[in-house]
């Protein structure tokens, strides 16, 4: 089922400005993981903003699991089943302790209390925040801010979760424990997700990827097809991740690796077996 | 100039029910002219460490000399002027602290404020605008009117023209996409080989970037000093780094897992760049 639609989307900020997003296509099926990715200012996080009806189109149609942005009376319900989170936590921590933090959505929409604060513990528990729960979010380091951010998001029990470079200020741990459990929130309880990310190796692992330049679509596909697209890649002003530069520095040097071959254990195994036979 | 710690300790509201231990028992000495990379987890006291640098935090106990000044507890105001004189410090997302009128006299802002005049402002303000490759063009620009890469290029040259011997970078490129956060780098690392009286200070969570450009790596965990030394000699420590929840450079990271599988022990691990990696692996296969 389609749960995101853009159709022939056009979007500039005033009308002497010029076009940021141009004849945006894209079509995102309920439970995929999709990442978009592109240079800063690229379109990419202005893109993400109309998944919430945060912005609008001016030309184009955007249906959010069919509800169209265009029509206001649509927005409080669209929202209620997109979560977003963005880079920079402090923008968008308000309460004065983790706990009431995480349960400032769900207050602002009248869940009984009972409800309000199993659901606020859950959220803290799945984002690693035990502990914390009566802790000053602005004491808080970045990263720790940032599961408070995610843990707020989570506990309105979304159908989308939009992360635009969430985890781009957290440390490698961090980061991964947050993809990790945005993984498992994908897999078990088939929430849609979308990152919006120009770290590569964390778009490596969704279903698809998206690559936007100068406001359009320049390419939209498996991640391991597009990663091996260096035109794509220079294009869009990114950078291979290093095992994808790895297995082309070595094919140029007359290594017989084919380039199918991704993960680190894979090449590692491979270049084992060619040691053995020379 | 020469920075040492002296047992610093820091604790956040101390004496109150919030009171908490950033920092304890910390001793370091960093020769002049060094690049040095923090690394550590987030909360490990990194942050807290390079703002005792210039007197943003004061330690609670125990001294920071930067060359010959001293920062302890009842250091006075007046004196740390001269200190931040000296350290210039680019926090994350350095462009929140633009606020003038124009690029130009943003830049300016520093070094007028630090007792130069307009001319001298001016001249050196333009000359670092020129090190961060912000084209003349721009000066008369409003730096609101700038990109994300461009506002941050600026930011960091109104750093620089305060002409500081150490700098300070809390995550300098945070945010900014794979050929932005090189170019920063670059340009930092040009500045630092720009005079052999400047140092630099890099708290990252990039591995790469502290095998790259540092000579010496810190590494901290929960406010004390875990580890210490050349890049070869911290990234070669593997487990220990992983037992910190911490990473090493990609290029490390395949390399030993190339060793431990392949058994050969001849393989040395602590490569930090493509090339380097890649004459590696052609040396295992027996093809160099």
């Amino acid at each position: 089922m389609e749960i995101i639609q853009m159709n022939n989307v056009y979007f500039r900020y005033r009308p002497s400005d010029k076009l940021v997003l141009k004849n945006i296509n894209l079509t995102i099926q309920s439970g995929e993981w999709v990442s978009i990715v592109g240079h800063n200012g690229s379109g990419k996080s202005t893109l993400a903003k109309f998944m919430n009806a945060l912005f609008t189109p001016i030309e184009g149609q955007v249906l959010v699991s069919g509800l169209s942005t265009s029509n206001v009376n649509n927005h409080t319900l669209i929202r209620r089943k997109v979560a977003m989170v963005f880079q920079n936590p402090d923008n968008q921590i308000v309460g004065p302790t983790v706990e009431d933090d995480v349960a400032f959505g769900l207050e602002n929409c009248g869940v009984p209390y009972e409800e309000m604060v199993q659901r606020v513990q859950e959220s803290i528990n799945k984002m690693g925040l035990n502990g914390l729960e009566l802790s000053e979010p602005h004491r808080l380091s970045g990263g720790q801010k940032q599961r408070v951010a995610l843990a707020g998001a989570i506990s309105m029990n979304p159908k989308i979760l939009v992360l635009d470079e969430a985890t781009s200020m957290l440390d490698p741990t961090g980061r991964e424990e947050v993809i990790r459990y945005v993984q498992k929130l994908n897999r078990d309880e088939n929430m849609t997700v979308i990152t919006i990310t120009h770290d590569l190796k964390e778009a490596v692992l969704s279903d698809r990827m998206v690559v936007m330049k100068d406001g359009a679509i320049i390419g939209n596909g498996l991640p391991s097809a597009l990663l091996t697209n260096k035109d794509l890649l220079k294009q869009a002003r990114l950078r291979q991740p290093f095992i994808y530069e790895l297995v082309e520095a070595l094919t140029c040097r007359g290594v017989p690796i084919s380039v199918g071959q991704i993960s680190e254990e894979e090449l590692v195994k491979t270049l084992c077996k060619l040691q053995q036979q020379m | 100039m020469q920075i040492t710690a002296t047992d610093v300790a820091y604790t956040y509201m101390k004496d109150t029910p919030f009171e908490k231990k950033a920092l304890h028992n910390f001793n370091i000495r960093l020769k002049n002219h060094t690049y040095t990379a923090i690394i550590g987890q987030t909360g490990s006291g990194k942050s807290t460490f390079v703002q005792l640098l210039n007197g943003l935090l004061k330690p609670t106990e125990g001294e920071v000399t930067i060359g010959d000044w001293k920062i302890y507890k009842d250091t006075k105001e007046k004196e740390l002027y001269f200190i931040r004189k000296r350290v210039g410090m680019v926090f994350q997302f350095p462009e929140h602290q633009l606020f003038d009128e124009t690029v130009l006299k943003d830049v300016m802002y520093g070094p007028i404020n630090f007792g130069k005049s307009k001319k001298e402002a001016e001249e050196i303000s333009k000359e670092m605008l020129t090190l961060v490759g912000i084209e003349p063009d721009l000066y008369e620009r409003s730096p609101f009117e700038l990109s994300g890469g461009q506002m941050r290029r600026v930011a960091i040259a109104g750093v620089l023209a305060i002409e500081p011997s150490v700098l300070i970078l809390d995550e300098p490129t945070a945010g900014l996409d794979p050929q932005g956060h090189e170019g920063i780098m670059n340009i930092l690392f040009q500045w630092y080989k720009g005079s052999d009286e400047r140092s630099i200070i890099l708290v990252t969570h990039q591995m790469e970037d502290a095998s790259r450009y540092a000579e010496h790596i810190i590494v901290m965990d929960k406010g004390e000093l875990a580890m210490e030394g050349t890049p070869e000699e911290v990234f070669a420590q593997q487990k220990e780094l992983e037992a910190l929840g911490l990473g090493i450079p990609e290029t490390v990271k395949l390399l030993k897992l190339l060793k431990e599988k392949s058994g050969d022990k001849k393989i040395n691990t602590v490569k930090f760049t493509l090339g380097d990696t890649v004459e590696e692996i052609l040396s295992f296969l027996g093809k160099d």
